[in-house]
Formats: structure tokens, sequence, C-alpha cells
């Protein structure tokens, strides 16, 4: 290509050179036909040429081909002629020539360097006409080669443009469709790699990050069965509600207690379908719903099933935090039909069982009052006496089956606790006159020091607050020594009400006190001064007090007396209202 | 039953006994006594029937009605009094004489006989 633009340009450069040598000739012509038309006008030495041009033009051209180089010095030749003739012309002839002779000469010269220059100004000419053919044909060359050059371009662009595309277009395609598969879940599709470039290197990182990933999420959906197993495993339902009252989960033993599977109800308000009724058969509300709030139910609720069959369950709720804001509540929740069933039974063997203890024990007794009442007849004082020892001795069982079938009562945990409103000083009335007969024959008065005072009043169970107390006074009175007081006196706290009856009596030994709350455990002194006490009386009121919420406390001394006192809880209740 | 009735003899007042509660039911439409003292556990109809029988019959409702029975469980003693027993006592735990007293009380009409259930 190079070649042919530095021939073109060569070409040019003697084109222009020819053209000089052209305009040369040309001008040496008009310069000639002036000087036979005007030369006898002028001083001769004004067409004295020094025109070297020509002859420099000619020796700077330099010809490529023979035809071109043989024309030059043709025109050579002749330009040398032309301006040896015409210098001969100008020097020998006068301007102004006189002679015939030698106007005929000068025109014949002249002639001759007319045809002379003619032929020059033709083989220039000529040359001029090589030389732009040539230029032609430098053209030509430079233009097919362009048309070549361009056409390799493009085949090399187009070329390239494929090689690209395959290599760098295809690969991104592969790419990004393997994306998209791995994208769309499956994780152990494997992007194929092949060659050793960039894209290789990317999608051999990409499989090792798909790798990762796809185990990461194999153990995290292990994980996840795991816990779904072991939640399915637990043996009682599981029901957990977001903070918006919607189910998120419920377990298979869950389904099966509500007749529901959890993905019918999930994300369900749970009231809709969790629907639990009190013991009475009422509606449980939902701010009393025991979903909805952590603890541990002490009542039994019945969960109306989908098929509407109701069974009885137990519940407890907990709060699973996740995050600060959001939090759900857990509830299991089991099926207490068999306890229910056995409690039933452990009721009716109770009274039953307390029914048979007690029939022979009450014939007795009354049989043996009415004997001492002489209605059938008259006593001897040593049958008086026996019968008085025959009666003690029934009293006896009679309390000591009571106090058991107490136990055995608290202990099931069957009892349930009611709570009313208790007027302490009428209650304390009740009790100062039941026992008064026990402590008249000890001699002993019991001082309710509460009678003048204020009203005090406090909700609770109102049995089991008289049973405990019972058990104080009862207790006060058979360790005093005779004669002596046995108050019974209460305070007012802020959160509680203390009821506290206090003797002069025998103490408790100050190692024995610990035990004093077991069962059947009797204190050394205690033991001496009443010994056919059951040691159940302290037991059954701590259970008791344990059901009501309160707690028992004691000061005591022996020798000196004890002080017991019962903290009992305030609650929230109508105060207005009063026990019947 | 032998102790009740000695002692309600010697106060003076007539007692006829039933073995059970069907035949209750026949010596209460005899006799149509002043009181009745229940018993709750008995063969064939029990104290509750009778109870029943009793308060819902208009000629008898009137009539007061004791319970005596070692059955000492809150939920017998609630019922009996719910279902109109003027007075429950747990036999073993009260005297011959306190039972005596209470049955003259209302003989003597001195406790009232109430229809509405009440007492606790």
């Amino acid at each position: 290509m190079f070649g042919a633009v530095i021939r073109s340009r060569k070409a040019s450069e003697k084109a222009a050179i020819v053209s000089s040598i052209v305009k040369g000739f040309t001008e040496k012509r008009f310069f000639l036909f002036e000087y036979l038309a005007f030369h006898e006008e002028r001083p001769k030495l004004q067409w004295q040429s020094r025109d070297r041009s020509i002859t420099d033009f000619l020796d700077s051209f330099r010809g490529s081909g023979e035809e071109e180089n043989r024309l030059v010095d043709f025109v050579k030749d002749g330009h040398k002629k032309a301006d040896a003739l015409f210098s001969e012309i100008v020097i020998n002839y006068e301007t102004k020539p006189d002679s015939r002779l030698l106007k005929e000469t000068e025109q014949l010269l002249s002639q001759r360097l007319l045809e002379i220059t003619q032929v020059n100004f033709d083989s220039a000419l000529a040359l001029a006409d090589l030389s732009y053919e040539e230029i032609k044909r430098d053209q030509k060359e430079t233009l097919n080669f362009l048309i070549i050059f361009l056409a390799s371009v493009f085949v090399f662009v187009v070329w390239m443009a494929v090689l690209i595309h395959r290599v760098v277009f295809i690969k991104i395609l592969k790419l990004h469709n393997g994306i998209e598969i791995i994208a769309g879940g499956n994780l152990d599709y494997v992007l194929p790699v092949a060659g050793r470039d960039e894209f290789s290197e990317l999608g051999v990182a990409f499989n090792k990050m798909t790798d990762q990933l796809s185990r990461s999420y194999k153990s995290v959906q292990e994980e996840r069965e795991k816990y779904w197993a072991l939640l399915a495993s637990i043996p009682d339902g599981v029901i957990a509600v977001d903070h918006e009252n919607r189910i998120l989960m419920l377990n298979q033993k869950g389904e099966e207690l509500l007749g529901w599977k959890g993905s019918e109800i999930r994300g369900e308000y749970f009231t809709d379908y969790f629907k639990l009724f009190d013991e009475g058969g009422k509606p449980v509300p939902f701010e009393h719903h025991p979903c909805v709030k952590a603890h541990t139910t002490m009542t039994a609720f019945y969960l109306k099933r989908k098929d509407g069959r109701k069974v009885p369950i137990a519940i407890a709720t907990s709060v699973a935090a996740a995050g600060e804001t959001v939090h759900w509540m857990v509830s299991t929740f089991r099926d207490i039909s068999q306890e229910k069933e056995l409690e039933k039974l452990r009721m009716d063997f109770l009274s039953l069982a307390s029914h048979q203890l007690r029939t022979p024990l009450s014939g007795t007794k009354w049989l043996i009052e009415t004997m001492q009442r002489k209605i059938i007849g008259p006593i001897t004082e040593k049958q008086k006496e026996y019968l008085n020892e025959i009666y003690q001795i029934n009293e006896r069982m009679i309390k000591l089956v009571f106090d058991m079938l107490n136990t055995l009562r608290l202990e099931s945990g069957i009892t349930t606790v009611k709570e009313e409103v208790v007027s302490i000083s009428r209650l304390y009335d009740e009790l100062s006159l039941m026992m008064a007969s026990a402590a008249g024959t000890k001699g002993i008065i019991l001082r309710n020091i509460l009678k003048n005072h204020k009203e005090v009043k406090v909700m609770t169970d109102v049995q089991m607050l008289r049973s405990i107390l019972e058990s104080f006074v009862s207790n006060a009175i058979n360790y005093s020594n005779p004669g002596r007081d046995v108050i019974l006196d209460a305070k007012e706290e802020t959160t509680a009400v203390v009821f506290f009856v206090k003797d002069s009596g025998i103490g408790i030994p100050q190692e024995e006190q610990k035990r004093i709350f077991e069962r059947f455990y009797r204190a050394s002194n205690a033991k001496i001064v009443k010994p056919e006490g059951t040691g159940l009386g302290l037991y059954i009121a701590s259970m008791l007090a344990e059901k009501i919420g309160a707690e028992i406390l004691f000061d005591s001394e022996e020798g000196k007396g004890s002080t017991f006192y019962l903290r009992v809880p305030k609650k929230v209740g109508n105060n207005n209202a009063s026990h019947t | 039953m032998l102790a009740l009735k000695d002692n309600l003899e010697a106060e003076g007042c007539t007692v006829d006994t039933a073995m059970n509660g069907e035949e209750a039911m026949g010596r209460i439409k005899k006799e149509r006594p002043n009181l009745i003292l229940l018993d709750l556990l008995m063969p064939k109809r029990d104290g509750f029937y009778v109870l029943e029988e009793v308060k819902k019959n208009p000629e008898w409702k009137l009539i007061p009605v004791i319970v005596l029975s070692n059955l000492g469980g809150d939920v017998e003693i609630k019922r009996a009094l719910e279902m109109g027993a003027n007075d429950y006592f747990v036999k073993s735990q009260h005297p011959i004489e306190e039972v005596i007293a209470k049955i003259k009380e209302y003989l003597e009409g001195k406790s009232a006989v109430k229809t509405s259930p009440a007492k606790g």
C-alpha cells in the first residue's frame, strides 16, 4: 500500500515537473511568436533568453519507462537545438535586418525554430500524457489497494466480532443461565467450566460458592427438619401465635388435639380455632384466654375441637421473643381426660372412704353420747368413766380420719380454691365460739383483740382460712397451761393481712422448730403434754396456706409460748361484699 | 339411728324410721311428718331422691329436712343445700346434743323453714 502511495506521490511530482516543462515550452513559444512579431521594434538584448528552467526541469525529471526517457532525451535535445538556434538568430541577425537574404535566412531559421519548438511542445505534451497515464494507473492501483484493504478490515472486524461473541458473549450467557438456574433453587447445578480464561475462573469461583451455599442450605434444611421432628415428637400439643394473634405453627400432637391441620389454620386468628370453655361450659373471653399471657394454668379448660367435641386440657404459655419488638406466644397443651377421669375416681374413692370410715365412728359417737345422757337408763360412776374413755378414743379416731382424709384430699390437688370477702373479726368470733368449750375445760380465755377494732376484710377461701386458724387456736389451747390467755389478732399491711394467734404455752424447742410442718411430726414436749395428737394439724395448715397463696410464720421459745402468723396477700376484689 | 330415735323419743317426739329412700317416701306420704331427718347414702333410692321428691311437692316442701350424713365433701353439702335441705350435719363432727337441739329448734318453729336454697 505504502509503495503505491509513494509511487503515486512520485508520479504526481513527475506530473508537476512535466506540467512545468509543458508550461515552459508554451511560454517559450509565446516568446518566440512575440520575438517574431516584435523583434524589429525592440532592442536585441531584450530577446536574449536566459531561460534555464526547462533544462532544470528536464534534468530533475526521472522517468520510469523507456518511452518516457526517450521522450525526455528527445525533448532535451530539441530544447538545446531550439535554444542554440534562437541564440544564433538573436546574435547573428539584427533586430532590423535590411538585407533580403538575411531576412530570408532569418525567416527560414525562424521557421525551423518554430518547427523545433512545435516538436518539443508536442513531445512535452506526449510526456505529460505519459505521466498522467502513470498517475491514473497508480491511482487505480491505490484505489484497488484501498478496496482490498477496507475489505480486509471489514472481514477482520467481522471475524473479531464473531470471536468475541463466541468467547465472551456465549460464556456470559452460560454464566447468566447457570445463575438463573441456581437462583431458581437448584443449588446442585454446576456451571460448565471450560478453558482457562477469566470466565472459567469466575465459573469455578461461582461453583465453589454455590457448593458452599448448597451445603449451608442443606445443613439449615437438616436443622429445620430436626426441629420439626423434635416439635412433632413433643407428646404435648404446641401452638405458636404471633403478636397479631395469628397462628404461626401447630405441631402434630396439636393437630390431633384440635382436629385442624396446621396448614389449614396457619395465619388465621387463633381464637377462631383454639376455642376454650371453662369448667362451667362458658366460653373463655379473649382477655382471659391462656394463650395470650405467659403462665401455667391451675384450672382445666375445655377445648372445642373441629368435630365439636370438647376435651379437657391443661395449658402452659410462655413468650418467645424474636428481636426487640416482635414476640410470639408459645403454648403447650395436653389432653387431661385421663387425669380428669382419675381425679373423679379419686374423688369418688375419697368420698366413699370417708363415708365408710366415718359411719361406724359417728354411730359409736352418738351411741356413747346417748348412753352418757342416761336416756336409756342409769349408769354407774365406773361405767361413766369407761364411757368417757371410749368416747375420747373414738373422738381421736374421728379426728385422725378427718385429718388423714383432708391430707389426702389436699395432696391429690383436687381441692379447688374459692374466693370470697371474709370479715376477720367475724371469723374470729366464730372461731372463739367453736373453740370456747375446749378452752373452757382448761380454763383458758380466748381474747379476740380485733373485736372492737375497725373492720378488716380479706379476699380468700374462707373454709381454708378457717381451717388454718382453727389449727392455730387448737394448738394454742392444747399446749397452753391452764388459766392462760390465747390472743387472736390481725393487722393490715399494704399488700397483706397478717393473722396471729399468740399463746403462753410450752413453746417449741429451738432445734425442733424447722420440722414442725412435717407430716406426722410432733415436738418432743408436745408429745408429753398431749400424747394423742395426730401430727397432721400444722402439716395440713401449711398445705392449705400454700393453696390460698398465704405464708405461715412463727415465733416460739420453749417454756414461754408461741405466736403463729398467717400472712394472706390482698387481692383485687370487691371489698364491699361480705361473706355469708 | 337407734341413738337418735332414743334421744328424740326421750324428748317426746314420735319417730318413724325407714331403711331406704323408697320406704321413706311411703312413710312421708302416710304420716306427713313435722320434720325429716335424712341420710344420703341409702339402698334403692338415695337421700337426694327423697329430698327432690319432698321439695318439689307443694304439700311437703315446707317440711324441714335435716340431712345427717357421713358424707362430708363440699360437693355433697353444696348439692343438698341447693336442693333445699334446711341443714346439713356431718355426723362425726357434731355431738348428738347439738343435732337434737337443732331438731327442737325446727319443731318449735324457732328456725324458719326456707323454701329457697341458702345457708352455708
